[in-house]
């Protein structure tokens, strides 16, 4: 299968001195191309592992590589996210303040040095997510389908080689949840890009190929269609 | 979309919080030019007051702390003239007085024969004759105030006085004083007989060497006398180095008030912001850009609050000159490098009023970042 993207060996995760687990010796890989939903019930660690295998927190056992080396740093780890990670939320996590063509802009500071280019490649991936019409507008002003729309334009502005996406659908209705993960889907099959979905929803986990399901901090079973 | 434009949206997002964070730059900013400007003003005033009376030297009482109430006897003036490089000499008699209006001036004596009287250029009426010994010249701001012309009537401390001409003289002090014959303010002042410090003039003032072997003969023979170039003796006079040391302090705090003011709003705003801070870092922006956008805003603000203050300082100042109650001393002396100081405070003041704000926010994981929603 070659080298993984990203892989945790061994990697647990505990709070308040030890007396809270939430993962336990966690090991897992994502290849390139990988469509992985990660399931389980509430507490189980799904989101502690996203967490994990995107840097955005570090394991207090064990360790996670990306592209078969050991990130040391919060630098390097940030590095990582900005060229190679794509995450989406549940909570969209868009900024307020700032239009949706803005919003998608913002991974692009420190790679891309054109403001032109930038807004360019912004409002390429709003017009790919549907939304070119709706560039101009603020978060509170879309609909929560749209936002999470804008989220995942602003999670592939700069070309990732992995999304992890966190319960992307949790806050949708159906239809506009049906219409997400048609998009993360189509961006996966059509790009490449590795996906990692983190899930309550069988219905989503159905349609990854490979499942891996969580509980109490341990990885339960883990299938590939 | 640029970095600036980034800083500028968070700033107007919170358009009260930023206002106000400016406002209260901008009062620290104001304060400091108001009060250094005020200080240098004065001090410029009190110069150019004796540097228009071509004046070389001033002697004043050895060791006197109040140069006001410093108390020389007149009869001096024949000894000092006998002093080789002395061209001339003129006593003079000094005070405050409060006429009626509750408008302070500043109210001289000179004798009669002094080359003193020659300093002023009238723009009305006469100087005062030997015929009219309660004569007195007013600066034309005093006039304007009082609405007094030659002929009008002035009460000073209880004495009727007449108003003979109307001085035109540019520098603030004369504009703003009165001057009579020495005996009527002796007389005035309950000082017979005294003068508060004695005006020279100096056959050579162009020459460095010549000046100081005048000022080497004058200590010689006058011990109780200090003898100072105008410029040294109005720099190193107590009152003003008080008021200079007063003034700087007062500025110092309002500056410090700035900083406390910034580094409150900028913490509170970086505290409300943690999660977008978490954002930003899980989307990929690194410490130091996220620590550069705090910044940012913390130096604009400090820009907007720095020209702000600078505008209400120098108006307030203006404003404040023009008072009849504080109009007589005061006369903005705002220069251009006393902005920039001021500028470069405030910039540092927004540096050093985000630094730690932005610290904190960079210090934080994303994912407690990302938890504070």
């Amino acid at each position: 299968m070659g080298e993984p993207l990203v892989a945790a060996e061994g990697v647990s995760r505990s709070y308040d001195g030890g007396r809270v687990v939430a993962l336990h010796e966690v090991t897992l890989a994502i290849h390139p191309g990988d469509f992985a939903a990660i399931t389980g019930p509430s507490g189980s660690g799904k989101s502690t592992l996203l967490n994990l295998l995107s840097g955005l927190d570090r394991p207090t056992q064990g360790r996670v590589l990306f592209d078969g080396r050991e990130p040391r740093t919060r630098r390097r780890w940030t590095a990582i996210r900005s060229r190679r990670i794509g995450l989406v939320f549940q909570q969209f996590n868009l900024l307020a303040t700032l239009t949706a063509r803005q919003n998608v802009e913002m991974p692009l500071f420190g790679v891309v040095a054109s403001a032109a280019e930038r807004r360019r490649r912004a409002a390429s991936l709003l017009d790919r997510v549907g939304l070119a019409h709706r560039a101009d507008h603020r978060p509170h002003e879309l609909s929560v389908g749209e936002r999470q729309r804008v989220a995942i334009a602003r999670s592939l502005v700069n070309s990732p080689a992995l999304i992890l996406a966190d319960e992307p659908t949790g806050s949708l209705d159906t239809h506009s949840a049906a219409s997400v993960l048609h998009l993360l889907t189509e961006i996966h099959e059509s790009e490449g890009v590795a996906l990692v979905i983190v899930t309550h929803d069988l219905g989503i986990a159905e349609r990854a190929r490979r499942r891996v399901s969580l509980r109490d901090g341990r990885v339960e079973a883990d299938d590939r269609a | 979309m640029r970095f600036v434009h980034v800083c500028l949206l968070n700033l107007a997002a919170r358009p009260l919080r930023s206002l106000l964070t400016a406002l209260g730059i901008a009062v620290a900013v104001g304060s400091f030019i108001a009060l250094v400007g005020t200080s240098r003003g004065f001090e410029r005033a009190c110069l150019q007051s004796l540097t228009g009376r071509k004046t070389h030297l001033v002697g004043v009482r050895t060791g006197a702390i109040d140069f006001l109430s410093a108390s020389i006897d007149e009869s001096l003036a024949d000894r000092l003239r006998e002093v080789e490089g002395v061209a001339d000499v003129a006593g003079e008699l000094l005070d405050v007085a409060l006429l009626d209006p509750g408008y302070t001036v500043q109210a001289s004596g000179w004798r009669r024969t002094e080359y003193l009287w020659q300093s002023l250029r009238l723009s009305a009426g006469t100087l005062p004759g030997p015929a009219q010994p309660d004569g007195v010249v007013l600066g034309h701001r005093v006039a304007e105030t009082l609405a007094k012309k030659p002929g009008d009537h002035l009460a000073v401390r209880g004495q009727n006085l007449v108003v003979t001409g109307i001085s035109e003289r540019a520098d603030l002090m004369s504009r703003t004083m009165l001057v009579m014959a020495l005996p009527t303010m002796q007389k005035l002042m309950h000082r017979p007989g005294q003068v508060t410090f004695f005006c020279l003039r100096l056959r050579h003032p162009e020459d460095p060497s010549a000046v100081a072997a005048v000022k080497e003969r004058l200590a010689a023979r006058f011990g109780g006398l200090t003898f100072a170039e105008t410029a040294e003796m109005i720099h190193n006079d107590h009152f003003i180095r008080l008021f200079r040391a007063t003034t700087w302090s007062i500025s110092r705090i309002a500056v410090l008030m700035g900083l406390v003011v910034i580094l409150n709003t900028l913490l509170m705003s970086v505290t409300e912001r943690t999660y977008d801070i978490g954002v930003l870092s899980a989307i990929g922006w690194q410490a130091g850009r996220i620590l550069s956008m705090i910044l940012i805003e913390g130096v604009l603000l400090a820009v907007v609050g720095s020209l702000v203050g600078s505008a209400l300082g120098i108006l307030g100042l203006r404003l404040m000159a023009r008072l009849p109650q504080v109009g007589g001393f005061l006369e903005p002396d705002v220069s251009a490098g006393m902005i920039l100081e001021v500028a470069l405070v405030a910039l540092f003041i927004g540096i050093v009023g985000s630094l730690y704000p932005a610290w904190r926010a960079v210090r934080l994981k994303p994912v407690d970042s990302l938890r504070h929603e």
